[in-house]
């Protein structure tokens, strides 16, 4: 604020940041292949792109996270070498995340009072007038002793704004900061930030919402692959180049014919399903059918798969299993009722470290080898047996069942943690993002065990953070978009650029509607 | 490939590490027997001593095995000590009053209840409370220590005791004391408990992974009752041993001894055979550990504050070799 107005113009013409050529390789993945961007002093500037498209990798080397393995970052003009995040920080960049980088417990002082060692005993009086001049200059008229945990998640973010705002910041870099937002506080959040863009700050706008974007941002610059595909002045007005280069021309690929017609009766049967972020949701799915849940991550999809496997208890709605109600929020319930889920962190939710693959396979299902029902004895040769055959029939590479489930492959891990649930045959299986982390031929024999589930008769329901996975493996996908179920594809149907679509940008009125549905 | 590359190369060279934290324990409970028996031959190496090890480490081991289930599932039991003094001091002083006119048998088995009813108490309050084990249990050995105080006025019970009672401690099949018996059965049914049955099983994986155990459709709070419950019948049993061998029902003082042998017993198991696991063996070679150390050392006519550091250092190095191990396993 101090800077005279001339060095202003001049600063104006060289950008806050330029990213030349930067190449980021992670073992087996390059997840930037020589990706551009460049921001200007006090612009609002919007970064696109799919789940995997760079856009976090990009930020994390911006950020000092993350070390890139070539290319170059200039700040104001001087290429700098990031070794932490507090380089980024002493060269005034600054990156607030969605679970903003505020301690919860402490009060907003004492949050913006972290980290400034200034003087090293606190003045309270004079310390809560300075974190009162913070907070006017982005425009939060809140008491500095309230908690931050008791803040709207508006009022959070711009809590963190303002701490980075104080260190200085030239550019400030919001990932994805408005999924927990409410229209009406989104609003406030943009008309605070437009504020201080046009007192010199640059922001880097990071989110899913497309409609948010183009209200809000300058600037556009597309990530698809690791790549920058192009940048847009007036983004509102060049919004179908947009889409497109952010989904990309993708010729649609088939594993394996999807047999649609082919299903059965309705076997799992879900009814007025309110759980965050959905209010209302309905569906069915029948013997011998995949139906994918997809849609971006808070869409929706996954936390309906959550409820089916029990995980997570909604606020009202009903699951039926062949006509019986399901008990919700109990995962023994949901077993019992015939639902068996792969859940979508392996390694939190589904393994157990450094048991052997028996032991981890043989878990849900161990009630099968019982000699008796009191002493509930496990009979071991049993046991083996089954668990032998399970690890041959979906091909686990393994030195024998006794081998330690921490010693394998990603892949091989889902196949025990999907094993697990094939020693007795469930009516549905719910899959959420079984591909994760899992390397190509894995995810091709996965597709594989998904379907032939499906031909065994059960009714399968599918979610991936991979919107080309569905149609490989999917009869029938419902696209959620901010909790509601926007669209429906079947057979042919299917494909990654509709479903990208609808996810982002659903059909009809969708942005005029934007605020009643979310409110 | 990377999978079976990743697991045959541990095999392929001598893991010196690996094999020190499966067989070490072992190794160093084998060299200690041959050092005293070197060293002290005449007084150490025979059956009668032998026995004699047997003997004073049963309370010990009666303790330590109801712990270890609790260990599988990651719960620390605190009470174990608390819950022995006041149940072998029940055992003795119902036993002399005949208090519920069912003769000695009939008091062991309602004191044996009274330990389930503990167990599950302490069950309920880690599960439905959600009060962690440790501090849970700690709180309830306060109060059990005070109710022992309260109930007794500080007396120790000396008479009227029936036979019966002081057979659990005093008894001989043959050669062999009453109280190696009791903890030869206890080990050998929670052996097979935790080895053997479904149960068991599903108490390991909620200590592996709680999360993925819930969505496997264990019933978590369910198990923690039952191990509490267990580790509170095993200790009551112990305390009573305890009272019986001395043939006087005391109200402080019992339990106390053991409480931290149990975990040290239990910790030096997880470092034997299957490093970073608990289980039965282990905790038995455990407590042979701490009962040859004591034993060797006092007939070695080394002072008694010998033992305790010895059995520090061998705890703290146990422990060591299991955990590295087991966490190079997970990868971490």
């Amino acid at each position: 604020m101090d800077d005279t107005v001339g060095d202003l113009d001049a600063a104006a013409a060289v950008p806050v940041l330029d990213v030349r050529d930067l190449v980021k390789d992670y073992p087996g993945q390059r997840a930037l292949d020589g990706a551009a961007f460049e921001v200007r002093q006090g612009e609002i500037h919007g970064l696109l792109g799919e789940n995997g498209a760079g856009k976090s990798t990009l930020i994390k080397c911006v950020g000092g996270v993350v070390r890139p393995t070539s290319g170059e970052i200039r700040v104001v003009g001087q290429e700098v070498t990031l070794r932490s995040a507090k380089d980024a920080h002493a060269l005034g960049i600054s990156i607030i995340h969605q679970q903003s980088n505020l301690v919860g417990s402490l009060s907003i002082a004492d949050n913006l009072a972290v980290g400034d060692s200034s003087s090293l005993l606190v003045h309270p009086r004079a310390e809560r007038r300075r974190v009162r001049e913070m907070l006017d200059e982005v425009g939060l008229d809140l008491d500095p002793r309230v908690l931050v945990a008791s803040l709207r998640p508006h009022e959070s973010a711009m809590v963190a704004v303002a701490k980075a705002l104080h260190s200085h910041a030239k550019l400030v870099i919001l990932d994805e900061p408005t999924t927990a937002l409410s229209a009406e506080e989104t609003d406030i959040l943009f008309g605070q930030i437009r504020s201080l863009a046009s007192r010199g700050t640059a922001f880097v706008y990071v989110s899913h919402r497309l409609g948010e974007v183009f209200r809000l941002v300058d600037r556009v610059t597309v990530l698809r692959s690791g790549r920058r595909i192009g940048t847009w002045d007036a983004p509102a007005e060049n919004q179908p180049a947009i889409l497109d280069a952010i989904v990309g021309d993708k010729v649609p690929q088939r594993a394996e014919q999807s047999n649609g017609p082919d299903r059965g009766r309705p076997l799992i049967e879900v009814r007025n399903l309110a759980v965050e972020p959905c209010a209302d949701v309905a569906f069915v799915a029948h013997e011998r059918e995949v139906v994918g849940l997809a849609g971006l991550t808070g869409s929706g999809a996954e936390e309906v798969a959550s409820v089916l496997s029990g995980a997570v208890r909604p606020a009202s709605g009903a699951v039926l299993v062949r006509g019986e109600e399901v008990r919700l929020g109990l995962p023994r319930r949901a077993i019992r009722a015939g639902i068996a889920t792969i859940p979508k962190d392996r390694h939190r939710e589904a393994l157990l470290p450094g048991f052997s693959i028996r032991e981890n396979i043989s878990l849900a299902s161990s009630g099968r080898f019982l000699t008796d029902p009191v002493s509930r004895t496990v009979r071991p040769d049993r046991e083996r047996r089954a668990v032998t055959e399970a690890m041959q029939s979906l091909r686990v590479k393994a030195t024998g069942p006794q081998q330690s489930v921490s010693t394998l492959s990603g892949g091989n891990q889902q196949k025990v943690v999907i094993a697990r649930w094939l020693l007795e045959d469930f009516a549905g299986y719910v899959f959420i993002d079984p591909c994760a982390g899992v390397d190509i031929g894995a995810k091709a024999e996965i597709y594989n065990i998904i379907r032939a589930r499906a031909r065994a008769g059960a009714a399968v329901v599918f979610t991936s953070s991979e919107p080309e996975e569905y149609q490989r493996v999917c009869d029938r996908v419902l696209v959620f978009h901010q909790g509601r179920m926007v669209a429906e594809l079947v057979g042919p149907e299917i494909e990654e650029n509709a479903i990208v679509r609808s996810s982002l940008e659903p059909p009809a009125q969708h942005t005029l509607n934007q605020k009643e549905a979310v409110s | 490939m990377s999978a079976s590359v990743a697991a045959a190369a541990p095999k392929s060279r001598l893991d010196v590490v690996g094999l020190l934290s499966r067989w070490g324990t072992i190794a160093s409970l084998v060299l200690l027997v041959v050092f005293f028996s070197l060293k002290e031959d005449d007084a150490f190496a025979n059956s009668r001593n032998f026995i004699n090890i047997l003997n004073q480490v049963s309370i010990l081991a009666i303790l330590a095995a109801g712990l270890t289930v609790c260990l599988t599932m990651g719960l620390f039991d605190l009470s174990i000590g608390s819950i022995a003094t006041l149940g072998g001091y029940l055992a003795l002083r119902w036993g002399a009053e005949d208090k519920f006119g069912l003769g000695p048998y009939g008091v062991l088995l309602i004191v044996l209840l009274a330990a389930v009813v503990i167990g599950v108490a302490n069950g309920v309050i880690v599960s439905y409370l959600g009060v962690s084990a440790f501090i849970a249990t700690l709180a309830t050995a306060s109060i059990l220590d005070g109710i022992a105080l309260g109930y007794s006025d500080t007396a120790t019970v000396q008479v009227g005791i029936p036979f019966q009672i002081l057979d659990l401690g005093q008894a001989k099949f043959g050669p062999i004391p009453s109280p190696v018996v009791i903890m030869a059965v206890v080990m050998l049914v929670l052996w097979f408990f935790l080895e053997r049955t479904q149960m068991g099983r599903h108490m390991y994986a909620i200590g592996g992974n709680p999360t993925a155990a819930r969505l496997a459709g264990v019933r978590i709070k369910y198990y923690a009752i039952l191990a509490l419950s267990i580790s509170a019948v095993c200790a009551v049993l112990g305390g009573t041993v305890a009272d019986a061998i001395i043939g006087a029902g005391r109200p402080y003082g019992v339990g106390s001894v053991y409480l931290l042998d149990a975990f040290a017993a239990a910790f030096i198991g997880a470092a034997t055979l299957r490093p970073g696991r608990f289980h039965i063996l282990g905790t038995l070679v455990g407590v042979l550990l701490l009962g040859v150390i004591n034993n060797g050392l006092s007939i070695m006519g080394a002072e008694t504050f010998w033992q305790y550091i010895v059995k520090g250092a061998i705890l703290i190095v146990a422990v060591f070799l299991s955990g590295t191990v087991s966490l190079r396993r997970q990868g971490v």
